[in-house]
């Protein structure tokens, strides 16, 4: 993602961005960034919470002010009463029987179309064999 | 339990793949900082694009892959929210696939647009993968057609929303 904004401003379009992994960014640099201490799968709020969704992005555009290099602003947001999502994520936690629970998380890596519903599949071929193609628009780049 | 630091998600996933026996993964660490351009005008008066990194499709679009998915999906500004589809190896789809709006903020966007915050959103917002594993592909491939998109389309400035 760091990338992309990166390669935007370099040809002179202003970019802000809002970021979940705070390490990550600051490693890869963008122009400017928000960080929201929520899990991954969360970057802009809640599941029905618009209002701290509008918190956040609002956030990341009141960053576009500033022209300061490796502007990175943590917002004061906590994702929930205590902080124990972060046990386990990506990493292993001891078990009672002195074991750990380190395990491959890791989704298989297909490589075709994976659909959310079995509908999507249909509506995708409806959509490309008739005038108005969602489907190819940036996949032949 | 108190407050915890963020989370080091270089140091715990190189952990991870190192004790499952997988290569290192390449992080990005840039050595300089990148370009700042300033507001051309208020952001009340321009055009917001937006790039997310989710997996989100459109209803009538095609998915993306799990593998190095270097294409892109251009969602018109006003598709429903209901119309919008998420699928990714990397997070837990379940709350995206509820509320679209908590990767893709759609509904959100729009109403900063109602209140005259921004001034208009571009005509298509871009979609596509996070972790792709090769950054060359990034360079050579996504990132000059998002880049070519939003000059072709005279976007002002463009909110980026990793997953």
């Amino acid at each position: 993602m760091s990338l992309i904004a990166r390669a935007l401003e370099e040809v002179g379009i202003a970019t802000t961005s809002i970021s979940t992994s705070r390490d990550i960014t600051v490693a890869a640099r963008p122009a400017r960034s928000v960080f929201v201490d929520f899990p991954h799968g969360h970057t802009t709020g809640r599941v029905g919470d618009l209002s701290t969704g509008e918190t956040i992005v609002r956030a990341a555009l009141d960053l576009l002010t500033s022209t300061t290099a490796d502007l990175v602003v943590d917002l004061d947001l906590q994702w929930a009463a205590d902080d124990s999502w972060k046990i386990g994520v990506y990493e292993s936690v001891p078990t009672a029987d002195g074991g750990s629970t380190m395990t491959d998380s890791r989704v298989e890596r297909y490589d075709a179309p994976q659909f959310q519903a079995a509908s999507d599949v249909e509506a995708a071929a409806e959509s490309h064999a008739g005038q108005d193609c969602l489907v190819c628009i940036g996949i032949d780049i | 339990m108190t407050r915890q630091p963020p989370i080091d998600y270089i140091t715990r996933i190189t952990s991870q793949y190192e004790s499952l026996g997988y290569g290192r993964y390449d992080w990005l660490h840039s050595d300089t900082p990148s370009a700042v351009n300033a507001l051309p005008k208020p952001l009340s008066e321009c055009k917001l694009g937006v790039l997310a990194t989710g997996g989100v499709y459109r209803e009538g679009q095609t998915a993306f892959t799990y593998k190095d998915d270097t294409t892109y999906r251009a969602i018109p500004c006003d598709t429903n929210a209901a119309d919008l589809r998420a699928t990714h190896f990397a997070y837990d789809l379940t709350g995206a696939r509820e509320d679209i709006n908590v990767v893709f903020p759609i509904d959100i966007l729009r109403s900063l647009v109602a209140d005259g915050t921004v001034g208009e959103l571009a005509p298509n917002l871009f979609t596509c993968m996070g972790g792709i594993y090769s950054q060359r592909r990034v360079r050579e491939e996504l990132a000059p057609a998002i880049v070519e998109r939003c000059l072709a389309d005279e976007i002002d400035v463009v909110l980026l929303i990793p997953v």
